[in-house]
């Protein structure tokens, strides 16, 4: 049976009326979940446009499945514009894994960093929405909106030390050979954990390719919270301002890093500590190449053939030389023979 | 000899341009061949240099793990001291096996990054005044090392022509 059929079946028993599924199609990205747009139309309602979140049979990162979807339902009570979660699915008898169901937002997608080609007014308003849309995440009374159920770090280094420990755990489960330039990373990260005593929602991939756009600009929707948590603001400041996603000058391809920290110091009330920044920069890039290689674990282990996750393997050798530059190691001036 | 690596290659290149393409329907579908058909030709242009990649890389840390010897030899402990025996035992290894296949070459390099790994904690500053010169110059060999080895990796993927 056709996964459009099997997921008729599905709809039908949670609406209680028969379903009609239509234009299913694959989209390309999204690489930790296998992600279907669909319409879907049932006696008394019109057809309608969804996204079905599907567990991979191996990805570039291994996430919890319901995680997400409480984390996308407690988003909405924000006010910042994510999709309406409508069903989830733990068990694998309907679609084979894990999924679920969220109502479709209208915009398009960018890639990883927002193109230099893209007009000037388009990407202003964009880079505005981005940062309100973070402060928004930051500023969140997270215990009032609902999202009790992650568990905060005590003020201190703890935000910082989970962090390190959560992606050093991902690379040493992963990694299929010796990375010296990941150790070099964790060791410098060990060596330089920061203290916080702001514990905030977190993201965690906060980045242009995780939002829906107009063609104006305004962001509709930011998606990919499946990484989202409780931790140091400076985390999500700092993936944002990794080199691997910048272009042009701008973090992300939006707006200057100077621009970046000022819009969000005064949306926030909050004030960047450079020193965490470039930390969580460090710990940004780390998880990156963390990421890439549990792609390229379950490439070379034969349990996906997506290209894509060998070109983000291949990738890491930019992501190497950023990283090294960033902890002041290895660049041309010291190591020089 | 032909049909030789590029000319394989390509001809797959050509079925999946030619053929396989323009019969596919789907969408991801057609963007995964268009992927595939992008890695083909990041293979056509890194196999013809892949040697001489592999023997700098090959060279390169022959000359980091023998710079270090000096170093492990002078930090105190038994981890220094067995570590300085095992890349004793890796290079002597190296040195013996001559000409050896291109995957022995790998082996054996993915050997001595495993070494390297594992000197990178040794080099971790420390209050105790025994060695301190040693860490700092061994963290100072390491690191030169890795943004060699990350600007020789860097120049291969721009051979790939694909980034964001």
């Amino acid at each position: 049976m056709s996964i459009g059929s099997r997921l008729e079946s599905f709809l039908a028993a949670r609406v209680g009326r028969p379903v009609r599924v239509s234009a299913l199609s694959r989209k390309s990205g999204g690489a930790s979940r296998e992600t279907y747009l669909f319409e879907a139309e049932w006696e008394g309602s019109e057809k309608r446009g969804f996204v079905l979140r599907r567990d991979p049979v191996a990805s570039l990162l291994e996430s919890d499945r319901s995680h997400e979807y409480r984390v996308l339902e407690a988003a909405r009570s924000l006010g910042v514009p994510v999709p309406a979660v409508r069903w989830l699915e733990l068990g694998r008898e309907a679609l084979d894994r894990p999924f679920f169901v969220m109502e479709r937002v209208d915009g398009m997608v960018t890639p990883p960093t927002f193109p230099q080609a893209y007009p000037d007014e388009m990407r202003e308003r964009c880079a505005e929405d981005f940062v309100s849309i973070l402060a928004a995440i930051h500023r969140a009374d997270w215990r009032a909106a609902g999202f009790g159920f992650l568990d905060a770090p005590a003020p201190g280094p703890e935000a910082a030390r989970r962090a390190v420990d959560l992606w050093r755990g991902i690379f040493e489960k992963d990694r299929i050979e010796p990375n010296p330039v990941l150790t070099r990373a964790f060791e410098w990260l060990e060596e330089n954990l920061p203290s916080s005593d702001q514990v905030t929602l977190v993201h965690a991939d906060y980045r242009s390719g995780n939002y829906l756009h107009e063609s104006d600009g305004r962001i509709t929707a930011m998606l990919d919270w499946e990484m989202a948590h409780l931790g140091d603001p400076h985390e999500d400041l700092g993936w944002a301002a990794m080199p691997y996603w910048s272009s042009g000058g701008r973090i992300c391809g939006l707006l200057s890093l100077e621009d970046f920290v000022a819009r969000w110091e005064s949306a926030t009330g909050l004030r960047v500590d450079p020193a965490r920044l470039r930390f969580y920069q460090v710990l940004g890039t780390a998880k990156m190449m963390a990421i890439a290689l549990t792609g390229v674990r379950n490439l070379c282990e034969a349990r996906t053939c997506e290209p894509t996750l060998a070109i983000v393997g291949l990738l890491n050798g930019r992501l190497a030389r950023e990283v090294l530059e960033l902890i002041g190691a290895g660049t041309p001036a010291t190591g020089a023979r | 000899m032909r049909p030789d690596l590029d000319d394989v290659l390509s001809a797959v290149q050509r079925l999946l341009q030619a053929e396989v393409m323009p019969s596919v329907a789907d969408p991801f579908v057609a963007e995964q061949v268009m992927y595939a058909s992008l890695l083909l030709e990041y293979a056509k242009k890194a196999w013809p240099i892949e040697h001489q990649a592999v023997s700098e890389e090959h060279r390169d840390l022959d000359a980091t793990l023998r710079a270090l010897m000096p170093l492990l030899a002078a930090l105190p402990g038994a981890v220094a001291a067995d570590l300085l025996r095992e890349v004793r035992a890796h290079l002597s290894a190296t040195a013996a096996e001559g000409s050896a296949s291109l995957d022995a070459v790998l082996a054996r390099d993915r050997e001595g990054r495993g070494l390297l790994d594992r000197a990178i904690p040794l080099g971790r500053a420390s209050s105790e005044p025994a060695g301190a010169d040693a860490r700092a110059k061994l963290r100072a060999t390491v690191d030169a090392y890795l943004g060699r080895a990350a600007r020789r990796q860097e120049a291969a993927i721009a051979l790939l022509g694909f980034t964001w």
